[in-house]
């Protein structure tokens, strides 16, 4: 017997995403400004969907406060904007920002367990939101523009932009998905199922759960820097607010929480719903709500962790297979 | 008593109260490299208590735990997997989502700090001596009961450890399957691994273990060679419910 990782679909697949990605890189040169904004919005809800799911679907961590990061990297880019940085170098510093911001607040949230993390993240997105409307130099509460982004031509802009959010989502996903083949993807597996018996197995969870915590802290300040170049105006109210919470739940939820594909399969479809009711508007929340309830209990895996358990399919693969090696008798 | 630098695990004097109730009260216990010791005892005694405080998944309230000279008593119990501590657990507890194959390589990997070809070839020696390799690519929540116990010990066995402790992976099983266990444990136990292993079904027990210990009410009220062990009048009142 011998050890695969790696079947005849998932290397088509595999291959198929990245040409994906490759086409996706040419959508600006092609098509109109208004489809590549869409498409960075439809970035932003992938890149989101796949750290909410690092977070919960692989550290058991159910935080309802990631929209504190959304904001450390929305406003770290205004920031660094104003003191003269030219706005994309702003961007990405905005991101290291929230990035090295998630680890001192590790230290104290990873304290918490279940509920108490879930709140307390609520409760440090809103000591955020509040210093920040506290801060006059940052629009306080009536919110700020980006005006640093008017020295590019729309078009441009709106390509520069799309072109970040996608080298972003690139590097996020791609770092995710390297890090569940490792063997420490294992471990992260194991704690997602059972997190004592993960620890008698020599997993050292709170490390692994640090890990996880810093990298979705990256991700969502990545998700954040992407909203402000692609609206080129924010406010405390809606960068914090806990609608992104929502948004991400809605997304893993419906996806398949702990698989590598079910997120990517919720943010389109959380995107297809945006773009047909865009009046939004309370029914349109309240559907979206319904929506994940009635996952959560008729299709608890999501759409993909369904398709994965019926199929036995795996696209890109994480896992391993036992198979019998080259002119191996069949075991009796 | 024996000169302790050859003992690899001990439990000194430690005790452990949830609430009113002393469920470990002052408990001694040696561990010998290639030795196997069963424990007994009537529900509720305090076995799997002591295994939990050996394994670090409960901390003590006084008393320590040494392994292989250094105390031990404050260290988790991933780190006491890492160092070569190993158990199963009563009811299995397999990673549901993960197939029987990546169940094992957890322990290969995370514990036995095994890397690439080294773990995946370890990992696939523990599934034919466990005869789990059918199952490899099986999804762990798929099991019966019996699969989930084979996994528990495969993913115990997978850390390659020095110290393993069994809860009650014995019961339910046919005779050919405990016969197969028995032949697993003294297996491990002529490679020089210490084994502690808690099982009602006390005739299993006698077949591999040279050393018999019973509890009673959170004390080690027997300690010794099996046969002395289960004809002594303590051992047989605890079982029977007799008392003074």
């Amino acid at each position: 017997m011998r050890v695969a990782r790696w079947t005849r679909t998932s290397k088509l697949f595999t291959g198929g995403t990245a040409a994906v990605a490759v086409a996706l890189a040419c959508v600006p040169l092609v098509f109109e400004s208004d489809l590549v904004q869409k498409l960075t919005t439809l970035l932003i809800l992938v890149l989101l969907a796949a750290m909410w799911n690092a977070l919960a679907g692989y550290g058991g961590l159910l935080s309802v406060g990631q929209q504190a990061f959304i904001g450390i990297g929305a406003y770290g880019t205004v920031f660094f904007a104003d003191h003269g940085v030219t706005p994309y170098l702003a961007m990405v510093l905005a991101t290291l920002l929230a990035g090295a911001i998630s680890l001192p607040i590790s230290l104290f949230a990873l304290r918490l367990r279940a509920a108490q993390f879930a709140i307390g993240m609520w409760v440090i997105a809103e000591v955020m939101s509040i210093i920040v409307r506290l801060d006059q130099n940052l629009g306080a509460g009536t919110g700020i523009s980006l005006i640093q982004m008017n020295q590019y031509e729309p078009n441009f802009r709106q390509a520069y932009t799309f072109w970040l959010a996608l080298a972003f989502t690139v590097i996020f996903l791609v770092a995710l998905f390297l890090l569940l083949r490792s063997p420490l993807g294992a471990s992260l597996q194991a704690i997602r199922d059972d997190e004592d018996a993960a620890r008698s197995l020599g997993v050292r969870v709170a490390a692994r759960k640090r890990l996880l915590f810093v990298l979705a802290g990256f991700g969502c300040g990545a998700a954040g820097v992407l909203v402000v170049a692609n609206t080129l105006f924010i406010e405390p109210g809606s960068v914090f607010s806990v609608q992104w919470s929502a948004y991400m739940i809605f997304m893993v939820l419906v996806g398949g929480l702990g698989t590598f594909e079910g997120p990517i399969i919720g943010a389109i479809l959380l995107f297809a719903i945006q773009t047909t009711f865009t009046q939004g508007g309370p029914w349109y929340l309240v559907g979206l709500g319904a929506t994940a309830a009635l996952f959560a209990l008729a299709l608890p895996r999501g759409l993909w962790g369904t398709v994965e358990e019926r199929l036995g399919l795996r696209l890109l693969p994480v896992g391993y297979r036992v198979v019998e090696a080259k002119g191996e008798e069949r075991a009796a | 008593m024996e000169a302790r630098t050859d003992v690899v695990l001990a439990a000194v004097d430690v005790r452990k109260r949830f609430g009113a109730l002393a469920v470990l009260d002052g408990v001694n216990l040696d561990l010998r490299p290639g030795e196997a010791v069963g424990v007994v005892g009537p529900n509720g005694a305090g076995k799997t208590t002591l295994l939990s405080v050996l394994a670090g998944s409960l901390a003590p309230d006084t008393g320590s735990i040494v392994f292989k000279s250094r105390d031990v008593t404050s260290r988790g119990a991933a780190d006491r997997c890492k160092l070569g501590i190993a158990r199963t657990h009563q009811v299995p507890r397999p990673f549901a989502g993960m197939t029987v194959f990546e169940n094992v390589l957890v322990g290969a990997t995370a514990g036995g700090r095994h890397r690439g070809r080294e773990a995946y070839d370890l990992c696939l020696e523990v599934l034919d001596r466990t005869e789990l390799t059918q199952l490899a690519n099986r999804r762990a929540e798929g099991l019966g009961l019996m699969q989930r116990k084979r996994l528990e010990l495969a993913r115990a066995l997978s850390v390659e450890p020095a110290v393993l402790l069994l809860d009650e992976i014995g019961g339910g099983l046919t005779d050919a399957e405990s016969a197969a266990l028995v032949e697993t444990v003294a297996g491990l136990r002529d490679r020089g691994i210490a084994v502690l292993w808690i099982e009602h079904i006390v005739h299993v027990l006698m077949q591999v273990v040279g050393r018999l210990v019973c509890m009673d009410a959170g004390k080690i009220i027997a300690d010794g060679r099996p046969e002395e062990v289960v004809s002594q009048a303590a051992v047989i009142d605890a079982y029977l419910g007799g008392g003074p």
